[in-house]
């Protein structure tokens, strides 16, 4: 049973915890949709810091609308930004 | 929060270049060397990646390999397994036996 | 980086750093680094050199127009083109190209889509179908750019796309790694999988160009 299924509406966390993460500046805070699963990974933040990345979380495909993204964004309303989001980044929005 | 060195989308930045050259015979070693560490579990690429955002920022600056060696210096010297005095001094002795 | 940054440490030999130590700005400083770290480490028995030697032949072996292999047969046989879109890193291991612990999320382009590959925060790229990444994936400008305003940097390499395309950047940020699907060219229905893979740039299938026939 995983957290997020696709289609879902998401919102990557505000968060700015200071160390290793692989969540990008640019896309906290930001809303997307769960494009797929991609399946249990170490924790990348607890790996940096030889720790053992247990208990795994679920990576998610996010898909971000540029213009969601860049007030100025030059290109397509389609245009999209995808990109890699672990299940503790994100938050499930209603609707 | 600001934005960290490494985290770099969206930061201001020019034109790319893209004319590129072959990597060179010691930064391909480098990467071999990282590879055969990981190979044996004694370093993982996070904890690389985790040295390499660290760096002080004027050494960030530097080129791609040059800072991944400094990185390496670090987590290496960090778990016990050299010091950066002794590469340093491994390196005066290389030096002395090339000139020498 | 200097010595008295890190409080007190061993000395095991005698001489004075500075006078004999490298220069950073001399020319094969960090060539000297890194064979002194190679060697170091072997005598120290951390790791032998047959086992770094053994990764360089790897990485030697590894060039983008093996990957160009992968594209021309997705053009050629539709059975694996589906399985190749399914799950990249199976497919792709049909083929001999091991993922290792990442994983192979193939895309591809169409009439309406164009994908564009980076890792913002690094650089991380499929080394074992493409090789090393050039450098400008690893350049500030690129990693920065790519994201914000894809259509500018696909210009810079030449590729202009329509203003209706939908273009999808992919920021390899976490475990995925990706390689770019382009389309197959006008005039090569022909063509056999060597002629096709030979018209498949490493540019591509990172997906800042598109192949010419």
């Amino acid at each position: 049973m995983v957290m997020f299924n696709v289609g879902d509406r998401v919102r990557i966390k505000n968060s700015h915890p200071p160390g290793h993460r692989r969540t990008p500046y640019y896309v906290r805070g930001k809303t997307g949709v769960v494009e797929r699963y991609c399946g249990d990974f170490k924790n990348p933040e607890e790996l940096a810091y030889g720790f053992d990345g247990t208990p795994k979380r679920e990576l998610y495909r996010v898909r971000i609308t540029q213009t969601e993204l860049w007030p100025d964004y030059e290109g397509s309303d389609s245009d999209t930004l995808d990109l890699e989001i672990y299940d503790h980044w994100l938050e499930k929005i209603g609707g | 929060m600001n934005q960290r060195q490494h985290d770099m989308g969206g930061m201001e930045a020019g034109p790319v270049m893209s004319d590129e050259h072959a990597a060179e015979p010691w930064a391909k070693m480098i990467t071999s060397l990282a590879a055969a560490l990981r190979d044996d579990d004694l370093m993982r690429i996070d904890e690389l990646r985790r040295a390499l955002e660290d760096l002080p920022e004027d050494v960030y600056k530097q080129d791609y390999f040059e800072r991944w060696s400094e990185a390496m210096i670090n987590l290496l010297e960090e778990k016990g397994f050299l010091t950066r005095d002794e590469v340093m001094g491994k390196m005066d002795a290389l030096k002395a036996k090339l000139e020498g | 980086m200097t010595t008295d940054e890190r409080g007190t440490h061993d000395h095991d030999h005698d001489h004075d750093h500075p006078g004999t130590t490298p220069d950073v700005n001399e020319t094969g400083y960090y060539e000297l680094m890194a064979e002194a770290m190679k060697e170091l480490l072997i005598e120290k028995g951390v790791v032998k050199a047959e086992d770094v030697r053994r990764n360089l032949e790897f990485l030697d072996s590894r060039d983008p127009a093996e990957g160009a292999t992968i594209i021309a047969r997705a053009w050629t046989d539709d059975a694996f083109k589906a399985r190749l879109l399914e799950d990249g890193t199976k497919a792709v291991e049909e083929m001999g190209f091991p993922m290792g612990d990442a994983e192979l999320i193939v895309v591809e382009n169409t009439d309406d889509v164009h994908n564009m590959i980076v890792c913002t925060l690094c650089s991380c790229y499929p080394r074992t179908i493409l090789g090393l990444p050039p450098d400008w994936y690893k350049s500030k400008s690129y990693r920065a750019r790519a994201v914000v305003e894809p259509r500018s940097v696909l210009k810079e390499f030449g590729t202009d796309l329509p203003a209706d395309k939908t273009v999808r950047v992919h920021d390899s940020n976490a475990d995925m790694r990706y390689l770019v699907l382009p389309q197959r060219p006008e005039g090569t229905d022909d063509w056999s999988a060597e002629q096709l893979a030979a018209v498949v740039t490493r540019d591509a299938m990172v997906g800042v160009t598109l192949p010419q026939a």
